[in-house]
């Protein structure tokens, strides 16, 4: 196991630097344990409330949206998402869009996670740069390979949040990035172009069809 | 192809001259063939409703789960003089020597490739090819461009393509033994193939997007630096960095209808 190889050359050496020097690695301190426990309990409720067999659709969304609005950061990763077009949207646009984005993500993954009740979050190890925590992570799942997640989470007014999943490689803010910019730009730089294209979007996802 | 250079050329989306905002937008975004790849894109999407999509739905049927997986498992362990190649010119010797033991197991114990005994016995497989090669060699994409039949892809991974193709034995040895139907044979299995590995993937993705296009684009450039970097994650740096934005209590964050004067400069709301 090319992985496991190097994860045990990682914790010998890990162990190695924690044994003969007399400081600690300075990535240990109080904001990455908060930060990779913050997450940890993340997956245990997941785990209890979310990613449970025999609950309905509606359930599940109550569930998913309460999850949601206690650990992720909605309102800055929306405004991040918009880029430089925050400040081009009336105050009305941007509660509109904010609520819309809300939903959005409330109706694209709320189906997915029937598909992952046998899913168990295992946390491998963080980092932390600037003022952003990386908690490296997989879910082990027994029928597929495990998934690679990176949770990167702040700490804002006395509590921790999450702003980017990064699954794979991919991060998941700059792939709605990507969209919602190329959405504005193709109605002439409007914002009121990204709000009709989620309320169409939204309610797509609610039919059957989605 | 010179025709299709011409049309590229005549429909690349203007760049924006005077607002350094939307200049900076413009060339993150890097596609200036926007209007012409957007176009070859949706030839490529009805080539995969009318004729793709429906054959690979046909192999999903007919065949359970552990053959198109041995099939997937051969069609990797044929890539190996290529991906072994590859190693070699990336200096990658941990990667190279996995490469070999890979396929001195995969082409024995794993029955000429259908199994892969060696990812259980702890060598995962990996990819490499000649466009991440020129990556590692210092080499930028380039605009990105959208390919008939191929899909995504950027001058750098489109010369990767040619050059791995000419790298691998098998189409030399069909060259000089007039066996042409073998590359052509082994691409379609392999288009297949793909289309059946991204089988959910797509469907899931074309359903949540709003702007599909958009969001092939971004996947395509993030994947390929999750590639390039060997999954470390070094050259992506993991995820946009976004201090500046995050904190967005400045004058600046007025909605457009509460001030009339727009700060502009500070708090660029650009990732870098």
């Amino acid at each position: 196991m090319n992985i496991s190889r190097r994860g045990f050359i990682a914790a010998a050496f890990g162990f190695w630097v924690c044994v003969a020097t007399p400081f600690p690695p300075a990535q240990a301190d109080a904001f990455t344990d908060g930060a990779q426990k913050f997450i940890g309990a993340l997956g245990d409720r997941a785990q209890n409330s979310l990613l449970v067999k025999n609950i309905t659709l509606e359930e599940r969304q109550t569930r998913f949206r309460e999850l949601m609005l206690d650990t992720f950061d909605l309102h800055g990763v929306g405004k991040w998402v918009l880029g430089r077009y925050w400040r081009r949207a009336s105050r009305n646009e941007r509660q509109q869009y904010l609520k819309l984005f809300e939903d959005f993500i409330i109706a694209t993954y709320t189906k997915r996670f029937k598909a992952y009740t046998d899913a168990k979050l295992q946390i491998n190890n963080t980092t932390s740069k600037k003022s952003s925590a990386f908690v490296k992570s997989q879910i082990n799942r027994s029928s597929a390979k495990p998934i690679r997640i990176v949770w990167r989470v702040k700490f804002t007014d006395g509590k921790y949040q999450i702003v980017d999943i990064v699954v794979e490689g991919v991060s998941w803010i700059q792939t709605q990035r990507s969209e919602f910019v190329s959405v504005i730009r193709n109605s002439d730089g409007k914002v009121s172009g990204l709000i009709d294209a989620l309320i169409k979007k939204i309610a797509f996802l609610k039919s059957s069809a989605g | 192809m010179l025709l299709l250079a011409v049309f590229t050329l005549a429909s690349c989306a203007s760049a924006p001259s005077n607002d350094p905002e939307a200049l900076t937008e413009y060339s993150k975004i890097n596609d200036p063939a926007e209007p012409t790849n957007r176009f070859i894109f949706g030839f490529n999407q009805g080539l995969d409703k009318a004729i793709i999509k429906p054959v690979t739905a046909l192999y999903r049927a007919i065949f359970p789960d552990v053959v198109r997986n041995g099939v997937h498992n051969f069609l990797n362990n044929l890539k190996t003089p290529v991906v072994l190649a590859n190693d070699i010119l990336q200096g990658e010797a941990e990667r190279a020597g996995d490469t070999v033991i890979r396929f001195a197991i995969n082409s024995t114990v794993g029955i000429a490739g259908f199994r892969d005994q060696a990812a259980d016995w702890g060598w995962e497989p990996h990819e490499e090819d000649f466009g991440q090669t020129l990556a590692v060699w210092g080499v930028g994409e380039g605009p990105y461009i959208m390919l008939p039949l191929f899909g995504p892809s950027n001058p750098r991974d489109a010369i990767g393509k040619v050059v791995d193709f000419f790298l691998d034995p098998i189409n030399w040895w069909a060259e000089n033994s007039d066996n042409d139907w073998v590359p052509l044979t082994r691409t379609l299995i392999n288009g297949i193939d793909t289309r059946d590995q991204l089988w959910d993937v797509l469907d899931d993705l074309e359903k949540s997007s709003i702007d599909f296009y958009a969001a092939i684009r971004s996947l395509y450039r993030q994947r390929r630096n999750e590639d390039i970097s060997n999954g470390t994650g070094s050259k992506n740096n993991e995820t946009p960095n976004f201090s500046d934005n995050f904190e967005l209590d400045d004058p600046s964050d007025q909605p457009a209808d509460n001030s009339s004067k727009i700060v502009s400069g500070k708090n660029s709301g650009t990732a870098k």
